[in-house]
C-alpha cells in the first residue's frame, strides 16, 4: 500500500511539474509572438 | 446449465442494456452500441467469435493487443478536433488540468488499500482520466485483470458527467463562490504559437514520461494537422472519417473481453464504485485547487472555483456543465471560455497522467 501512495504522489507531482514546464513554454511563446506582432505593426 | 452458461446469458442481457443506453438514452452511442452488440455475439452458445481467426478476436489482436493501434489512431482524430486556443491565451489554466486528475491517484491509492495489486489499482484509477483511449492503453499495457470492466465503467461514467459533476460542484462550493464573476477578454492567439504548441507539448511530455509519448504524440499530431493550415483535407479526414471509423472498430475490438466469466466478477462492482470515486475526486480536487488559489488573490481578481471542475478530459461536456452551474448562481456569469481552457488542459493532463503511471509501473508489470 505504501508503494501505491509513493507512486501515486510521485506521478501527480511529476504531472504538475510537466504542466508547469508547459506553462513556462506557453508564456514565453506568447511573449515572443506578441513582440513579433508589435514589430510587424510598426 | 453450468455457471459459465448462466454468466453468458447475463452478459447477453448486459449487451441489451448497453444498446438500450446507447439508443434510448444517447449515452456514448459510438462506443456502447458496438460494445453491446459485441457482448451479445461473443456470449451466444457455441460462439466461435473468440477463435483466433474470428473477426472480433482479429480486431482485438490487431487493434488493441499488438500495438494499441486503435486508441492511438483515435487520438489523431481527437487532436484534430481540439482547439487549444482558450488554453494558449490563458496559460495559467493549465494547472487546473493537473489538479483535475486527483481522482486518478486517490482512486488508485484506495484500490490498493482494498487489496488490488498495483497494476489493477492503477488501471482502476485511470478511469478518473475520463478518457477511453487512455484507459484502454494503460489497463492493457499493465496487463490488468479487469480491462473490460474498466472500459465499460469508464465510458458509462463519461456519459454521466452531466449528472455527476453538478452535484459535486454544488457540494464543494458556496453559492457566493459559484456567483463569482469572471470577465473574459478575448485575445488573439498567433498561428505560430498554435503550430509550435503541439510540438513543444510532445517534446516536454515525451521527456518527462517516455511512455506517454505515443499517446501525447498522436494527440498533438492530430492537432498539428488542424493548426498548420496546409493540410485541411487531412485534418477533415482525421475528424470526420478516421475518428468515427476507429471508434466503430474499437467498440467491436473490445468485445472479446466481454465474456461472462471475465466480466461478471465481484470485483466489477468494486470497480464501479472506484470509478465514481475517481470522477468525484477529479471534480473536487480541481475546485479545491482554485479555492486555495483564491486565498492568495485580491478580492476583485478572484477566480470562480467552478472552473476547476472542468479540469477533466470529458471535453466539451464538462465545460458546458460548469457554464450551466455558473449561470444558475449568477445570470451575468460567462465561465465557458475559462472552462474550455481548463477542459483542454485536462485532456493533456489525463494522457500525461496515464503515461506517468506507465513509466512507473511498466518496469514491474510490463
Amino acid at each position: 500500500m505504501g508503494e501505491a501512495i509513493v507512486i501515486a504522489l510521485q506521478s501527480w507531482g511529476l504531472l504538475a511539474l510537466s504542466l508547469g514546464i508547459l506553462f513556462v513554454a506557453l508564456v514565453v511563446l506568447n511573449k515572443i509572438t506578441g513582440r513579433k506582432k508589435d514589430k510587424d505593426n510598426k | 446449465m453450468d455457471t459459465n452458461q448462466i454468466l453468458d446469458i447475463i452478459m447477453i442481457g448486459v449487451g441489451f442494456i448497453l444498446i438500450y443506453l446507447a439508443i434510448k438514452k444517447g449515452m456514448e452511442p459510438t462506443l456502447l452500441l458496438p460494445m453491446g452488440f459485441g457482448a451479445i455475439l461473443v456470449n451466444l452458445p457455441g460462439s466461435v467469435m473468440l477463435q483466433d481467426n474470428a473477426i472480433l478476436q482479429w480486431l482485438y489482436n490487431v487493434g488493441i493487443e499488438s500495438a494499441e493501434a486503435f486508441p492511438l489512431l483515435l487520438f489523431i482524430g481527437i487532436g484534430a478536433m481540439i482547439d487549444f486556443g482558450p488554453l494558449i491565451s490563458k496559460p495559467w489554466l493549465i494547472f487546473i488540468g493537473a489538479a483535475g486528475q486527483g481522482g486518478i491517484f486517490i482512486s488508485m491509492i484506495l484500490a490498493s488499500l482494498l487489496g488490488f495489486p498495483l497494476n489493477d489499482a492503477a488501471s482502476i484509477g485511470i478511469i478518473g482520466a475520463a478518457d477511453g483511449p487512455t484507459a484502454i492503453l494503460v489497463s492493457q499495457r499493465l496487463h490488468s485483470n479487469y480491462v473490460a470492466a474498466i472500459l465499460i465503467v469508464a465510458y458509462c461514467y463519461m456519459a454521466l458527467v452531466p449528472m455527476i459533476q453538478p452535484i459535486v460542484l454544488k457540494a464543494t462550493t458556496t453559492r457566493k463562490e459559484r456567483a463569482i464573476q469572471m470577465h473574459y477578454k478575448p485575445s488573439a492567439v498567433s498561428k505560430t504559437t498554435r503550430i509550435i504548441f503541439p510540438i513543444v507539448t510532445t517534446i516536454v511530455c515525451g521527456i518527462m514520461a517516455p511512455d506517454s509519448a505515443a499517446l501525447v504524440g498522436m494527440l498533438m499530431f492530430g492537432n498539428l494537422l488542424r493548426e498548420c493550415g496546409v493540410l485541411d483535407s487531412l485534418s477533415r479526414a482525421a475528424q470526420d472519417m478516421l475518428s468515427p471509423l476507429i471508434t466503430l472498430l474499437l467498440g467491436l475490438a473490445i468485445s472479446p473481453m466481454m465474456k461472462g466469466e471475465a466480466l461478471l466478477q465481484p470485483a466489477t462492482l468494486m470497480i464501479m464504485a472506484f470509478g465514481l470515486v475517481a470522477f468525484i475526486f477529479d471534480t473536487a480536487c480541481g475546485v479545491i485547487f482554485l479555492k486555495i488559489v483564491n486565498i492568495f488573490l485580491p478580492k476583485d481578481k478572484k477566480v470562480n472555483p467552478l472552473v476547476g471542475g472542468a479540469g477533466i478530459s470529458a471535453f466539451p461536456m464538462s465545460s458546458r456543465v460548469v457554464q450551466k452551474v455558473g449561470i444558475e448562481a449568477n445570470k451575468q456569469n460567462h465561465l465557458l471560455p475559462f472552462a474550455l481552457g481548463a477542459n483542454v488542459s485536462g485532456q493533456i493532463a489525463s494522457v500525461l497522467a496515464g503515461g506517468l503511471l506507465l513509466s512507473e509501473l511498466l518496469p514491474i508489470f510490463g
